[in-house]
């Protein structure tokens, strides 16, 4: 299977003498959930804005989706839902998916059937006209995954996505999520819950900018012969 | 370069504006305000207490004992600027302590000889002289009433003729089009940075910049989407000294909201500049003293730049407000037209081309 992003020894440092990511290097294939498991300060936030372009890496190569495409042409095909839900606070709901499929180019005659599919997936139907700052912390969140979508990208980075939502609608999420996979959109996703990592794909484990592994659960598992993730990334963890 | 996308941030931005309605109010009510402010302390004119002590003896003629001052009295009495006082020189003196009197003439007893013996007679002027500014006021008033006096009494004639403005022209309308700059100018500036500042905390600058919209599409958004306020505060500013306030206006309304223009595409992106220094609203308020009120000192908004020390002379010629202001007064007072202030334009063009360089640089920093 084709991979739809590769890295190659990138390292990034923060001062004074912080390896945010130390020589990483790392393929995610195509059209498949992939988790980025570890905990708070490992790189998996670093990771993903050096992958969706707002951050530089030091040095090593890096490729997402294609190297040959323009910035725009790229990011285009490109969804990032931040850690933090990042939302225009003083728009309405519509409003902020208005303006988000607009910049990514999301035909005028689409529009209105793509807002309004996206705001029953995040169940916020009805919630069209709310200001933002009047909505619950769970309902940003969900808004923060539609505004993310909202362009049908073909790879999406989802930095802590299930954070505040409560476990019902989580479990709709990830059946979204499944149903992405089989229409061909990627899934890069971080968390540091391990029922959720389970979901995925394949992983990445990291600690400390550096990646311990990668690969299937199955897979994961047979390595460091354990019989979960939280046991292998412990054994892994004591090995860095 | 989208326009779909720089259109998109444009109307982001007025979508904002419309809801947050009490910014929208104060863009407009606090430039209104500060104008009534303006017009009511600009247009009253105070009167001054002077007292009139005259200690002439006069001198004895043919025709008896006459009293030249009695003439110089009665004229000043009549006079409008003052409001005269005729005192002896003890209740004057005791009139300047106690406030009730600004100032006093004195004339001395030899008045009348002195004048008929063709020698130049005393006239004392005692000021108050704890407000520099209010005794230099009244001295050119009593000296302006005193000349006009010797001269009329020598039946000479004086003809005033102005090349500019007119015997109508006050105060409020030398500072009403300087005004209508700095306001913009400020109001753009402070929402700008606050902006940019709100979106950078906020994580929204990040999804911006993990989207195919670019450096230029997004400092163009913000100044399409901020010129539209400062062009409504401006026309409202505008008509509001004109037909409220009754300032004068010779030049041609389009050429003021060119300069006015200029002048906010350079505001938007020194907010989007120096937004990138703060990392929170507080600091941006400190950059008020630190960029604002210099401008608003030095520019020739209220005190003229000729009669400043060359330093701060070499300063106000670095700052873009000046030359709006130039601008500004030289179209609504004197009715110029664009090219006579095409070297202000140049030096408004050049600091705003300056500006979207340094925010176009600095836009991304701290993401």
């Amino acid at each position: 299977m084709d991979s739809i992003i590769e890295t190659e020894n990138t390292t990034k440092k923060f001062p004074p003498d912080i390896y945010a990511l130390d020589s990483f290097s790392l393929q995610v294939k195509k059209g498949i959930t992939f988790g980025l498991l570890g905990p708070n300060g490992s790189g998996k936030t670093t990771l993903i804005r050096i992958l969706v372009g707002v951050l530089k890496p030091d040095s090593g190569k890096i490729r997402v989706i294609s190297n040959s495409l323009s910035w725009a042409a790229r990011s285009s095909k490109i969804g990032y839902m931040t850690q933090s839900s990042a939302l225009y606070q003083e728009l309405t709901v519509w409003e902020n998916l208005d303006f988000f499929s607009t910049i990514y180019g999301v035909p005028a005659r689409e529009k209105k059937k793509r807002i309004a599919d996206l705001l029953s997936l995040v169940k916020l139907e009805g919630k069209e006209k709310s200001a933002v700052n009047t909505l619950s912390g769970g309902m940003k969140q969900r808004l923060s995954l539609a505004t993310s979508l909202v362009h049908k990208p073909e790879l999406v980075f989802l930095d802590e996505p299930t954070v505040g939502v409560d476990p019902s609608l989580r479990v709709e999420f990830w059946d979204y999520f499944k149903s992405l996979n089989r229409e061909g959109t990627s899934i890069v996703l971080s968390t540091h819950v391990m029922d959720e990592a389970a979901r995925c794909n394949e992983l990445a484990l990291l600690r400390s900018g550096k990646l311990l592994s990668q690969g299937k659960i199955e897979e994961i598992l047979s390595q460091t012969k354990t019989k979960n993730i939280e046991e292998a990334f412990l054994k892994l963890e004591s090995g860095v | 370069m989208s326009i779909q996308r720089t259109l998109a941030i444009a109307k982001r931005i007025v979508q904002q504006f419309v809801h947050d309605r009490r910014t929208l109010g104060l863009i407009v009510v606090v430039p209104l305000l500060l104008l009534s402010i303006l017009g009511a302390l600009f247009k009253t004119t105070r009167t001054y207490q002077v007292g009139f002590v005259n200690q002439d003896t006069g001198i004895i003629t043919q025709l008896g004992n006459q009293k030249l001052s009695q003439k110089i009295e009665d004229s000043l009495k009549s006079s409008a600027t003052f409001e005269w006082q005729i005192k002896n020189l003890e209740s004057a003196d005791k009139g300047l302590k106690n406030g009730s009197l600004d100032a006093y003439v004195l004339l001395d007893k030899n008045f009348s000889r002195d004048l008929l013996n063709k020698k130049l007679p005393t006239i004392t002027i005692q000021l108050e002289g704890s407000d520099p500014n209010s005794s230099q006021q009244v001295l050119g008033l009593i000296n302006q009433n005193l000349t006009n006096l010797f001269v009329s009494q020598k039946s000479a004639k004086i003809k005033v003729d102005f090349l500019y403005g007119g015997e109508k022209f006050n105060s409020l309308d030398y500072f009403a089009p300087v005004f209508i700059a700095f306001f913009a100018f400020f109001f753009v500036f402070l929402l700008t940075s606050v902006s940019f500042l709100r979106e950078r905390n906020q994580g929204t600058f990040e999804r911006i910049f993990a989207s195919p919209v670019n450096n230029a599409e997004l400092v163009l958004g913000y100044f399409l989407g901020f010129s539209l306020f400062a062009l409504i505060q401006s026309i409202i500013v505008l008509l509001f000294t004109i037909y409220i306030l009754n300032v004068h206006f010779l030049g041609n309304i389009l050429f003021v909201f060119l300069i006015e223009l200029l002048l906010v595409v350079g505001s938007v992106n020194l907010g989007i500049f120096l937004s990138a220094f703060a990392k929170n609203e507080l600091q941006v308020i400190q950059f008020i003293p630190l960029i604002i009120v210099p401008q608003g000192l030095l520019s020739g908004l209220i005190f003229p730049i000729k009669s400043m020390p060359a330093i701060l002379q070499w300063l106000s010629y670095a700052m873009p407000l000046t030359y709006a202001n130039n601008a500004l007064r030289d179209i609504m007072i004197r009715g110029k037209d664009l090219a006579s202030v095409s070297f202000d334009i140049y030096i408004l063009l050049a600091f705003a081309i300056a500006m979207i360089i340094l925010a176009s640089i600095s836009i991304r920093k701290g993401i």
